[in-house]
Parts: structure tokens; C-alpha cells; sequence
């Protein structure tokens, strides 16, 4: 069923049909569709009965409540996340191989960090109702040797480029090679998972470990980027976003469990009734 | 949103499932989504029409546990009333459905005499 969007319809109508197609924005197309085709003949039924402020006011009403569906509802998929990953995945590329005053080793790194999520990203893009582990393999790894780089090679206070304080902090620096070897485990765990036959078990064990790994990440971030704000702005804004895309992830991490983990592709012919690996363990 | 114990629905599900209770007992067989959230804040005297993200929601999970079926309406019926390419999407209130209410209704006229009920005293009996 196709939603019939005409530009016959009065500016209320069409208003408010605008907003559904914004918040049903990367939902599987069936699901989609349906909601667009029934949100507009329930517009058009409600122009009959209620003046096109009201109709307004119901669309704006909802918006609220979509969004929060969107987010925490294990029915919809994951794709806001993924998109957003891989938008910090890609500005990760551009910012690491641009010429900043970092030392070359820690900018490889980032480049391959970001390279990894960008991949992870892609992958929730590709297909959000499934956890397909065999795909995330080279993400993973991208991801796991990445973030441990970044861990080994965090610039010392000697390499630090600025004359702002930010490094001579202890704590904060300690908590960032912190959540980047937790993150890296968390990968490598997710890696594993694919190799074994309880996969299951592994990836909420990931899973787990990505969601501390990531809330120290994010909170660390933040505070740095904030810190940072006078001393070079465009350092300050992708670590902001790179701390908000974290946190974000805490939030979306836990829902993953809902979502079906299986090994591969079921056309491949390699799987038990679960989806996941036979044979191996 | 906490589930209820006996019939596992939240409350606008259940909000939801009295009102389409309530039309099919006022003789309407199949009713659209706006019809339902129209009758709901009709009854609740002064709410206002539930917005569709949660009037969506509601009704998808309801049919989920088989309460409610629905139904694309046939697109020629659609252009009989001048709405051609716009056919509505109907509801029916299903006999499990029909059995949620019941219960429903049931454990709320329970809950509300027992609401009521002021214990006797002990010795009243002898």
C-alpha cells in the first residue's frame, strides 16, 4: 500500500504528513508505508470533524511520543543509530587525517578507530532488526585494534600540542586509555562471538562491555571537549559530538538483546535453528 | 509504561480496547483508527484526540495479541466517498478481544467494590 501524498491536500494535511515522513524517517519500508498510508486517511478524516489548527496541534503533539518510540522500542529498528555512528565514524576520518598538532601514531589510529565505526554503522544501516556477527568481523577488528592504538599511543603531556592544562590531568587521561581498551575488548568479544556456538552468551557479554566502555568514553569526551572549548574550538566540537555519540550508544547498546543475533546469512546454509554457528565451539 | 498483571495490556491499550468494545455494542462492526481515538476522548469528557504515534502503537500491539484484526479498505469503496487512492485502514474487535474486555471490565467491578467494601468487625458474628 502506497501513502498517497497529493498537493491537493489543505497546508494542515499536508504539514502533518510532512512530520510522520520525518519520524518514520529509516524505518523498514512496509512498516513505513503502512503508517504514512493510515496516518493520512486518519488526517483526512480528522479535516472533517476539527479545524486545521487541531489537526496541527495533534501532529506536533505527537512528535514527543515518536521520538521516544523510536529510541526505545524494540520493534523499530536501529538505523537512527547506525546513520549517527557512522556520521562520528566519518567526521573521526576527516578530523584524524587532517593536519592537527596530535602525533602521527595516535592520528593513524584515529583514523582506523573511525574506520571501524563507520563499518559498524554501516552494518546497523545494512540491516537493523539483525545482529549478522560474520559482518561485523572486520568492523570489529578495525574497531578493537583502533581503539587499543589509541589507548597505547594517547599523547603523553610531552607530545600534548597545546599550553592548555588538559592533559596534565590524570584522571581524565587515565579514564579515556581506560574506555578505550574496554571498548577494544568489548569488540574483540563481539569477534569472538562469531567463532563460537553460544554466540548468544558473547554478545550480551559485549554488549555489557561496550556500554561501560562507551559511557566512560562519553562522559570523558564531553568533559575534555568542554575543557577544551578555549583552548581550540574545532578539537573541542567533534569531541563533544564523539561523547554525545557515545552516550547515545549507552542508550542504544541495551536493546540490542532484542534484536535477532545470527551467524550469517541464513542463504548460506550454516546455521542451526538459532541462526547461529554449527559445529564450532 | 508498566504492564498490568491480568490482562498484559498498558492503559492506553486498554483505553483503547474498552472503546472498541464500546462501539461494536453501539453497532459499529469495523472502525478506523481516528474513529477509535475520536470515541476514546469523546467519553473521557474533556481529553484531547490521543496522537497518532501512541494511537499507532496501541492498536499494533493489540493486534499483535490477536484483540484486534484489521484490514485495507476495498480502494473502490474509498472512491465511492471521494477518496480515491486513500483507502483507510479497519479495525474489528476480535472474540479474544472481546474476552479482554470482559475480563477487563470484570476485575475493574471487583476492584471497585472491593474499593468500597468496609471490613466488619470481629465480634459481629456471635
Amino acid at each position: 500500500m502506497q501513502s498517497d501524498y497529493r498537493a491537493r491536500f489543505p497546508l494542515s494535511i499536508r504539514l502533518a504528513h510532512a512530520i510522520n515522513r520525518l519520524l518514520t524517517w529509516g524505518m523498514t519500508t512496509p512498516d513505513r508505508q503502512r503508517l504514512l498510508s493510515e496516518g493520512l486517511a486518519d488526517w483526512e478524516a480528522m479535516a472533517e470533524d476539527q479545524r486545521p489548527r487541531q489537526v496541527l496541534g495533534r501532529a506536533i503533539r505527537g512528535i514527543p511520543a515518536a521520538i521516544w518510540f523510536r529510541l526505545s522500542d524494540r520493534d523499530i529498528t536501529s538505523m537512527p543509530a547506525g546513520i549517527a555512528l557512522s556520521l562520528v565514524g566519518l567526521g573521526g576520518i576527516v578530523s584524524g587525517s587532517a593536519a592537527s598538532p596530535y602525533p602521527e601514531p595516535f592520528k593513524l589510529f584515529v583514523v582506523v578507530t573511525s574506520a571501524g565505526l563507520l563499518l559498524v554503522g554501516v552494518n546497523f544501516v545494512r540491516n537493523p532488526r539483525r545482529v549478522i556477527l560474520a559482518r561485523y568481523r572486520p568492523a570489529g577488528l578495525l574497531a578493537a585494534v583502533g581503539f587499543t592504538g589509541l589507548a597505547v599511543t594517547f599523547p603523553t603531556a610531552a607530545q600534548w600540542p597545546y599550553d592548555g592544562p588538559v592533559l596534565e590531568n590524570v584522571v581524565m587521561d587515565r579514564a579515556m586509555q581506560v574506555s578505550f581498551v574496554v571498548i577494544a575488548i568489548g569488540f574483540l568479544l563481539l569477534i569472538a562471538a562469531s567463532h563460537v556456538r553460544e554466540g548468544r552468551r558473547w554478545v550480551t557479554t559485549a554488549g555489557i562491555v561496550l556500554v561501560i566502555g562507551t559511557a566512560t568514553l562519553g562522559v570523558t569526551q564531553i568533559v575534555w571537549g568542554v575543557t577544551m572549548a578555549p583552548i581550540d574550538l574545532t578539537m573541542s566540537v567533534p569531541s563533544l559530538v564523539i561523547g554525545l555519540g557515545a552516550l547515545s550508544f549507552v542508550h542504544v547498546l541495551p536493546r540490542l538483546r532484542h534484536l535477532d543475533i545470527v551467524y550469517s546469512e541464513v542463504k548460506t546454509g550454516r546455521l542451526d535453528q538459532q541462526g547461529l554457528r554449527k559445529g564450532k565451539s | 509504561m508498566k504492564r498490568r498483571d491480568g490482562t498484559g495490556l498498558v492503559r492506553n491499550e486498554l483505553r483503547l480496547l474498552l472503546t472498541a468494545a464500546d462501539l461494536q455494542i453501539a453497532g459499529h462492526d469495523r472502525f478506523h483508527g481516528y474513529d477509535l481515538a475520536r470515541h476514546l476522548a469523546d467519553a473521557e469528557d474533556g481529553s484531547s484526540i490521543m496522537s497518532q504515534p501512541t494511537l499507532y502503537r496501541s492498536l499494533r500491539r493489540l493486534e499483535d495479541r490477536g484483540a484486534l484484526s484489521s484490514e485495507w479498505e476495498d480502494p473502490a469503496e474509498a472512491a465511492r466517498q471521494g477518496r480515491e487512492g486513500r483507502p483507510r485502514r479497519y479495525y474489528r474487535l476480535t472474540a479474544a478481544g472481546a474476552e479482554l474486555a470482559t475480563s477487563e471490565l470484570h476485575e475493574q467491578q471487583l476492584r471497585w467494590i472491593s474499593g468500597r467494601l468496609v471490613p466488619l468487625p470481629a465480634n459481629t458474628a456471635d
